[in-house]
């Protein structure tokens, strides 16, 4: 008896020695002991000055007068943004809340939201002028877009594409880049790119779509130009626009010839990435840094597309890079998705057309917006399912979907060359506000002869709140108001062969 | 890599300029990373049988010899075309069957139930026992039969030729 009390004396003390999880403890939570932290490490990356949410989260004074705010909202699990299904898969950058953290915050608010004893817990370093590096430092150079744009306060415009000048002429290694729209309630979009600008052409004033506003940002006629050099362009245009350009296939011929060359090339030219909602600065992981060639190319393209907000906007984007001593020792790549079923079939494409009529039948440059059937006014899942394949070794790094707001959940599903499956992630609520990349915690590596499938649905009925006309049919097109399926899979190889041996 | 990522999404088909498409029309076309591929993408026709074998029960028999093929989707002259060559002697055990089962077939494969209902299901029912079908995929060679991992199926006849 009198070692069982012995014992059980060790575990009491034990026990009152250990703390126990706020949920379960008579002691009520306070700010600065419990509450600030867990908000500063999961929030306050976009809770803070110039980024995209209403307000700051920096504080016990920011934080107080939206205390049962945020006590409802990490509830509902709808703070902060994280949309992939706890039961597959583990991503690095997972910024969901725990059950007990959820725990804390509501027993802090039901108690009236006390601020504590003690210090303040400490904010993290954040770039002061708003940028979103995960260590939060200023980028190394800030390039500020030369143009402001203007957005109506109504209306719709289409995507389309401005051109200003490299802010440099050599290859520049980077470890991190940024696009920042200058706008994010009206900005839907931007794509950067990098090209040089054709002979014949200048980038000059113009409309920057048909009948849209003058820029002096387009691409125009070069006065100067040789005439011959023109004749030539006039020829090439016209055969452009008929379909029958000789270079209309041609990345996906050179890719078939020589495929790594191909894939460099179009590496080359990304730049410096893209804005969408929710996406912060792309910071490369060790041995991954990449180059921005400003040896081989004279422009920045942008590609933009604006929303109406209800109010006259600006926007004057601009991107941030990061420069880097690292060598790279791998590059992230990604996997095509090429082969589709939809509803029960399997996608079957209309036979190739001769040149000249490719482009006005819709066969040039749309990829697999023509394929698809519209989905009818109504349905509540729709379903389109992609499929791509591992022909080498690689190692899987992320996950990426993108589709409009009728997209209503997606799941990525490997199927190993034994053809075992495993699900590598389940996204059940799609939110086109936040078009979040899935990083994986441990990379991923995946012999050759494995496939990957996206398996997506898509909801037109009332029931999606984000529907604005479950009564139509909805096409597919980079229009919000159509809808779209693109899938990609970032992945590297071991670079060294040894994984070939 | 989340910018990178997002940026290759959104031009793959979302902008129609040249030099977006340029960056979609590469960036969809990288079959082998650089590398002579390890395992190759192959087409080839033959009969489906489902056999009574729980590790083992979908294949291909009499199947012609696989012709390493280009990736992407078939086009109707294509399958036409393809669909003249002569049945083989080979087999092959087809892999990654869920997609091209039944709508039953689907919800019994791997843990496609966990995340699909009845109602919900994307299966385009082509690989039934007893049909003649024209299949796409990755060659994996064994030591014994060698596996054809499944990117594709379209149905040429509902009978065994």
């Amino acid at each position: 008896m009198k070692q069982v009390l012995i014992v059980a004396t060790g575990i009491l003390l034990a026990l009152s020695l250990t703390p126990a999880p706020v949920s379960a403890a008579a002691e009520t939570p306070t700010y600065n002991q419990d509450v600030g932290p867990i908000l500063l490490s999961n929030c306050a990356s976009c809770h803070r000055p110039n980024q995209i949410a209403p307000m700051p989260l920096l504080s016990y004074k920011d934080v107080r007068p939206w205390a049962r705010a945020i006590k409802a909202k990490v509830e509902a699990r709808e703070m902060p943004p994280w949309f992939a299904d706890p039961r597959f898969g583990e991503f690095a950058n997972d910024t969901s809340l725990s059950t007990d953290e959820i725990a804390t915050i509501t027993a802090w608010v039901d108690a009236g939201a006390p601020e504590g004893d003690g210090p303040a817990p400490v904010v993290p370093r954040f770039s002061e002028a708003g940028w979103a590096h995960s260590d939060g430092s200023d980028p190394d150079l800030v390039y500020d877009a030369p143009f402001e744009w203007q957005i109506d306060a109504e209306g719709e415009s289409p995507n389309f594409n401005l051109y200003t000048p490299m802010p440099f002429s050599e290859s520049r290694r980077v470890s991190a880049t940024q696009v920042r729209p200058g706008n994010y309630v009206a900005t839907h979009h931007i794509v950067t790119g990098l090209l040089s600008i054709p002979p014949g052409m200048v980038v000059g004033t113009g409309s920057a779509w048909k009948d849209g506003p003058t820029t002096d940002f387009t691409m125009v006629r070069d006065p100067d130009a040789d005439p011959e050099v023109l004749k030539k362009l006039a020829a090439a245009r016209r055969a452009a626009a008929s379909g029958d350009a000789e270079d209309d296939d041609t990345d996906a011929e050179d890719a078939e010839e020589d495929p790594d060359a191909a894939e460099a090339a179009a590496a080359a030219r990304r730049g410096f990435g893209a804005y969408i909602p929710g996406v912060g600065a792309d910071v490369a992981k060790p041995g991954q840094t990449r180059e921005i060639r400003g040896d081989l190319f004279d422009h920045i393209f942008w590609n933009l597309h604006y929303q109406a907000t209800g109010k006259p906007e600006t926007a004057r984007p601009s991107i941030g890079m990061w420069w880097s001593t690292e060598e790279a020792t791998t590059r992230v790549r990604t996997l095509g998705i090429n082969e589709h079923t939809s509803e029960g079939l399997q996608l079957v494409a209309e036979p190739p057309l001769p040149r000249g009529e490719r482009r006005a039948a819709g066969q040039v440059g749309q990829g697999l917006n023509p394929l698809l059937a519209p989905i009818p006014p109504n349905a509540a899942n729709w379903t389109v399912t992609g499929i791509g394949a591992f022909q080498n070794d690689a190692i899987i790094q992320s996950l990426f979907i993108h589709s409009h707001v009728r997209g209503k959940d997606f799941t990525w599903v490997l199927t190993y060359p034994d053809g075992r499956e495993d699900i590598l992630l389940r996204v059940p609520n799609y939110n086109f506000d936040w078009q979040l990349s899935y990083d994986l915690v441990e990379p991923l590596k995946v012999p050759a002869g494995s496939t990957v499938k996206a398996v997506a649905r898509y909801d037109n009925s009332r029931n999606n709140r984000r529907n604005p006309a479950p009564h139509k049919d909805v096409y597919w097109s980079e229009q919000s108001w159509d809808d779209m399926f693109l899938a990609t899979v970032s992945y590297t190889v071991d670079e060294s062969g040894t994984e070939n041996d | 890599m989340t910018i990178r990522t997002v940026c290759t999404a959104l031009v793959i088909g979302a902008c129609w300029s040249p030099p977006l498409v340029a960056i979609g029309a590469t960036t969809q076309q990288e079959p082998t990373a650089g590398r002579k591929p390890q395992v190759e993408m192959v087409h080839t026709l033959g009969c489906v049988e489902a056999r009574n074998d729980a590790a083992a029960p979908w294949w291909l028999t009499r199947a012609a010899e696989p012709t390493v093929t280009k990736r992407g989707v078939f086009n109707s002259d294509q399958i036409a075309e393809i669909g003249e060559t002569a049945l083989g002697t080979r087999q092959f055990q087809l892999v990654g069957v869920a997609d091209f089962l039944t709508a039953e077939g689907l919800l019994r494969s791997g843990d496609r139930a966990l995340f699909t209902t009845p109602d919900q299901v994307n299966a385009t029912g082509e690989l039934r026992d007893g049909r003649t079908v024209l299949v796409k995929g990755l060659l994996i060679e064994t030591d014994g039969d060698p596996r054809i991992n499944l990117v594709a199926v379209v149905g040429l006849e509902d009978k065994c030729r």
